[in-house]
């Protein structure tokens, strides 16, 4: 009766013993759930190169594309020749752990290593300086990230470690389907990151793989769990795909929902103190959140004799309709401790006739950042330490394995002559610049086709109402009109209406948006007037930084001369440049509430708002720099603007931002529901892996005994240690009521006694292949009928928490 | 009725079957399997006069094949004598007996010189002692002097009598019986003399059934008299000598040392079991793994003889009284047994 009701319910699919995963070798290709190998393998490795559909738009370029492919699979390749030649799991886990790092160095870092791959302390240090440049551009840029060294590296590394988690769990655990928790962790980085998240189909891609991963590892012949009775596996089957159902359905909700507001504020939100630098793509939208949310504590600090200035960061020329980018041209290496002249400044840069020179002492306080804050014009720099580049375009200075953290550095910078003679400034045009044509002047006066036709019409209007809509008219007469009408009609400073009135942004739709409503921030003064200089013929760039700041009193150090400003975090700000021929590129500040205009676009009257100035003749008496006084405080001016546009808008932004803290709560949420599903299914899989463990290897008969033993104590049966192994066979025999179970249990008690206590037994005896199977199988068997031996709810308890867990039973 | 040997198919023991065998020697195997067979058929002959009996039986036969001595300790008219005929019948040995009275003298034992009328000299004549099995009847009416004479026939297998030493017999075992019912004019055993027992049993009153078949067997006359040898004396020595030969595994010596000495700290004892004790354990192990047909002996060999072997020679600290006594200390060992780890050397 016994035997009947173990066939009936205990044995299902492959429950034979033999045909199920037991009677497989424990590694080597065998091992392979459902005696599929290569296809399973080849399932893995689509799993592992689709992770990189969703990632895409993580990193700029492709480079991270290949070493993704070439690090995991060629973990993947060198995991499964390991296998094919029979070496156990773990050894090819170690293996494979041992050859990444190398493969790495050599990779990334050969020029230190010994012999090329062999790693040492210099190569310690590179990668150590790698990271923290990584570092520092995942708190500080915004995807995509700009490429760089550290970042393939890591790319590489991550790669490598996830297909040999990959490839462990798939072959040496044989639990394939945590290849999908894994993956879905994987997936979670874009969607937290990715501004725009990820669209559904490119979840969907690896999703698929997986199910194809399931679909041939063949789950039904999956190595049992010790409780092999069909209900209880069925069960526990359901909750690993419930788990991995769950996780990639809520990320998929969490995507759809988030794509308009998650930012990636919500994973890398550097804390309190530090301010921070944006760049890459699209930096002009955080740019604004900054503004919004940054506090006032100074980044940085500089001494000059030559008043305030301007600190630029990067600039942004490449405008498609949607973003700005900073455009991508040629750059040129620069180490500051070993040539301070800047690159670019003698050879191919469009290099007025400047005069003046001036020498800023910078120290940085508070600012992380990739990008070296500095004047415009920067000839030298000294002090400064680590590997930089310079960028031949507009002489930005950017971190190639550096960083502006705590940096003291001094800067000679070429001030812009005073231009002598304010009527005459159309013939300062043909005057006395060196290289006097903008040499790649095109990018910059890209316009899209789709611009809204808004942007033309007003500059239009402006210079129309000027009197400069003629073919004369000079550049800088123009750039001074448009630079005036920002300055003098009904706009108004506001970091809040833009986000509220929903076009908050730099696209052209926003742009068009900000000329009717009137209303925004310096990315929107400064977005408009580039594109409405580019409308009218003039080259025109955004460029970011730091406003001058304030003047500190009594930091002159002794010199008269000197003076000491301190820029503060929310001193953040853009505004354009514009190519004035005789002048190259110069600043202008539309933005009247932040900056002050510069001394040759004087400010007319902000009273006299219906009157437009008709001033067409700038007065050029001083540098064509923006010089802001430093009397007047761009902080304090803000500050008087905000509470005004705070006030009109209420209680609904309150909303607003509850809903996105919410939203950013999420990714933490749905990683705590994968890390909770991982330790549900934690406690069974270590109790099947220590199982494998046993049943493995020379002392397979006494890994069998422990097993025996552990599987009466997981089912309440115990095994008292004062029991010999016969009454211990006896008993559970009787428990089992008889029949197959019994008697491979009789049998493998008889082994145990011969191995114990018999002259042979005790002399020693190889254990072969043939008996590891034999005890496989006896243990499988005799765990299902164990299982029996149980009411099915505590079955169900039981194979998700062994008993036998925390005090396994060792011979 | 049924002389000679039986033939036995297959042992049918009343404890589980023993464990398969995989790979012993063939020509081992089956000497193992013809003593198992051999001693099987001693205890069904036992079996034939002391019904329902087969653990005190089979406990009595592992002394003797062991090479120890036997206490019997029960009410009387159980049958303990019988058993000792019976022992001795089947094994075609010689049995003599001796009722011990308190005026029973050490030379009524051992034999004494007796003087020659025709040679004129003093001629030794052997006691009782002299025989394969020898019952010592109610051992606890006799005096201690007594007593020790016999306890040390049975340790050396010797007796001396005015300077010559004459050998025992061989095999010898002596079967004591004693009655636990404490009664006025008897000297129990003192523990030094207990302990030289190789084990203690009891017989216990028959059950229903087995009571009426005694009866009824009575009518055919004494069943004694129904049962003869069905080994030869010759092949019972072959067997003893075998029973040395079976393997005790060093744990097996380890587990029963630490049985031993486990007694040795009971709470529930004031005196734990001798060294004596475990190598009583291990030899008779040794005899009841060859009658289970196996040259190699199991922790459930030490297990099922813990407490005849061990049981007798404790003392526990607040003794109960009569038959309880032993049940107490047979309750004793169960407890240690319980908390000694059975080793199972696996490598």
């Amino acid at each position: 009766m016994s035997v009947a009701g173990t066939d009936a319910i205990g044995l299902g699919p492959g429950g034979g013993g033999r045909e199920g995963g037991w009677g497989e070798a424990p590694t080597g290709w065998r091992a392979v759930p459902g005696n599929r190998p290569v296809i399973t393998a080849l399932a893995v490795m689509v799993l592992l190169l689709t992770l990189m559909v969703p990632m895409g738009g993580l990193i700029e370029g492709r480079d991270w594309m290949i070493w993704f492919a070439a690090f995991g699979g060629g973990v993947l390749v060198l995991g499964a020749v390991l296998r094919a030649a029979r070496l156990p799991g773990w050894s090819v886990t170690l293996i494979e752990l041992l050859a990444v790092p190398l493969a790495l160095v050599a990779s990334f870092a050969h020029q230190t290593a010994w012999l090329g791959f062999i790693p040492n302390g210099e190569t310690w240090e590179r990668f150590v300086a790698m990271g923290k440049n990584v570092a520092l551009a995942i708190v500080l840029e915004y995807a995509p990230l700009s490429p760089q060294i550290g970042l393939s590296a890591l790319v590489a590394a991550g790669a490598a470690l996830l297909a040999v988690v990959f490839d462990w769990y798939t072959f040496t655990v044989r639990a394939p389907a945590a290849t999908g928790l894994f993956a879905t962790l994987t997936m979670v980085l874009p969607v937290a990151f990715l501004r725009d998240g990820v669209t559904l189909w490119k979840l969907a891609v690896p999703a698929v793989a997986f199910l194809l991963v399931l679909a041939v590892s063949n789950p039904v012949a999956r190595p049992r769990l010790q409780v092999v009775d069909q209900w209880v596996h069925g069960v526990l089957g359901v909750m690993r795909a419930a788990v991995v159902m769950a996780a990639s359905v809520s990320l998929a909700a969490a995507v759809a929902w988030v794509v308009p507001g998650l930012t990636s504020d919500a994973l890398i939100k550097p804390g309190e103190g530090p301010a921070r630098f944006v760049s890459g793509v699209n930096p002009l939208v955080e740019l604004g959140a900054d503004l919004r949310e940054q506090g006032s504590g100074e980044v940085l600090r500089y001494t000059t004799d030559a008043g305030p200035l301007y600190m630029r960061m990067t600039t942004l020329a490449e405008f498609d309709g949607t973003r700005w980018k900073h455009a991508a041209g040629s750059t040129a290496a620069f180490t500051p401790s070993v040539d301070t002249a800047v690159p670019w400044v003698d050879s191919g840069y469009p290099t007025p006739d400047y005069a003046a020179s001036a020498s800023v002492k910078v120290e940085i306080t508070n600012l992380r950042a990739t990008m070296l804050p500095a004047p415009y014009l920067p000839t030298e720099v000294s002090g400064a330490t680590g590997d930089w580049k310079v960028d031949g375009d507009d002489l930005t200075i950017n971190a190639d394995l550096a960083s502006v953290t705590d940096q003291v550095y001094r800067v000679e910078v070429m001030l812009p002559r005073t231009v002598p003679d304010a009527s005459a400034a159309g013939q300062i045009a043909t005057s006395s610049v060196a290289g006097s044509a903008l040499a790649d002047a095109d990018q910059y006066l890209e316009l899209p086709p789709d611009l809204p036709a808004i942007i033309g019409q007003t500059a239009d209007e402006v210079m129309a109402e000027a009197s400069l809509d003629g073919p004369d008219a000079s550049p800088l007469a123009q750039a001074t009109a448009l630079q005036n009408y920002f300055r003098n009609t009904d706009f108004t400073y506001s970091t809040t209406t833009p986000a509220e009135e929903g076009y908050d942004g730099d696209s052209g739709a926003v742009v068009a948006r900000f000329l009717e409503v009137k209303s925004g921030y310096c990315v929107h003064f400064a977005a408009a007037m580039t594109l409405m200089a580019r409308h009218l013929g003039i080259p025109a760039r955004i460029a970011i930084g730091y406003l001058p700041g304030k003047e500190v009193s009594g930091q002159s150090g002794g010199d008269p001369g000197l003076v000491t400003y301190s820029v503060k975090a929310n001193q953040l700000h853009s505004w354009p440049e514009l190519y004035i021929p005789g002048s190259g590129w110069v600043g202008f500040e539309p933005t009247a509430a932040r900056g002050v205009a510069p001394t040759y676009a004087p400010e007319p009257s902000r009273t006299a708002e219906a009157t437009v100035s008709p001033s067409p003749s700038p007065s050029l008496s001083a540098s064509p720099t923006p010089s802001p006084s430093a009397s007047a405080s761009p902080s304090a001016s803000a500050k008087s603007s905000a509470p005004a546009t705070k006030s009109g808008a209420g209680g609904g932004g309150d909303g607003g931002s509850n809903w996105r803290d919410w939203l950013r709560v999420l990714p933490w949420v749905l990683g705590g529901l994968l890390v909770l599903g991982l330790a549900t299914l934690a406690p069974a899989a270590a109790r099947r892996g220590r199982r494998r463990r046993r049943l493995a290897g020379p002392r397979a008969l006494a890994g069998a005994w422990d097993e025996a033993r552990d599987l009466a104590v997981d089912y309440g049966h115990g095994a008292p240690a004062a029991e010999t192994p016969a009454d211990f066979g006896e008993r559970l025999g009787g428990l089992m009521g008889g029949g197959e179970a019994a008697r491979a249990l009789a049998e493998l008690v008889a082994e145990v006694e011969r191995a114990a206590y018999t002259k042979e037994g005790v002399a020693g005896t190889v254990t072969g292949s043939d008996q590891r199977e034999r005890y496989r199988s006896q243990i499988a068997v005799i765990g299902r009928s164990l299982a029996l031996t149980v009411p099915r709810g505590r079955r169900l308890r039981i194979a998700w928490w062994p008993p036998s867990l925390r005090h396994p039973h060792h011979t | 009725m049924v002389t000679g040997p039986m033939i036995i198919d297959s042992p049918t023991h009343t404890r589980r079957s023993v464990s398969a065998r995989p790979t012993a020697v063939p020509t081992e195997a089956g000497l193992w399997d013809a003593l198992a067979a051999q001693a099987h058929s001693v205890e069904v002959n036992i079996g034939r006069v002391i019904s329902g009996k087969p653990d005190a039986i089979r406990l009595a036969v592992t002394a003797f094949l062991a090479g120890g001595h036997l206490l019997i300790e029960d009410v009387p008219g159980v049958g303990k004598t019988m058993l000792a005929k019976a022992l001795a019948t089947s094994m075609g040995a010689t049995v003599r007996r001796i009722q011990f009275t308190p005026d029973l003298l050490p030379s009524d034992v051992t034999g004494a010189p007796i003087f020659n009328q025709e040679t004129r000299q003093f001629d030794f004549e052997p006691g009782p002692i002299f025989a394969n099995i020898v019952i010592g009847d109610e051992i606890n009416r006799a005096s201690p002097r007594t007593q020790s004479a016999l306890l040390e026939c049975m340790e050396e297998r010797q007796v001396t009598v005015e300077g010559t030493t004459y050998a025992l017999d061989d095999p010898f075992l002596v079967v004591a019986t004693q009655n636990p019912i404490d009664m006025e004019g008897t000297h129990t055993l003192m523990e030094a003399q207990r302990d030289r027992f190789m084990m203690r049993i009891a017989m216990g009153y028959p059950d229903e059934g087995a009571e009426q078949a005694m009866v009824k067997a009575r009518a055919n006359g004494e069943p004694i008299k129904q049962i003869g040898s069905v080994v030869p004396l010759a092949t019972v020595r072959d067997m003893i000598g075998a029973c040395r030969q079976v393997h005790v595994a060093d744990a097996i010596t380890a587990y029963a040392v630490a049985i031993t000495r486990a007694t040795r700290h009971h709470q529930a004892l004031r005196l734990g079991a001798s060294p004596r004790a475990a190598v009583h354990l291990v030899a008779a192990a040794r005899a009841y793994a060859a009658m289970h047909g196996r040259g190699h002996v199991l922790p459930d060999d030490i297990q099922a003889l813990a407490e005849p072997v061990l049981a007798h020679r404790l003392m526990a600290i607040s003794p109960a009284s009569g038959v309880e006594a032993a049940a107490q200390l047979r309750a004793i060992v169960r407890a240690v047994l319980a908390g000694v780890r059975v080793p199972v050397p696996l490598r």
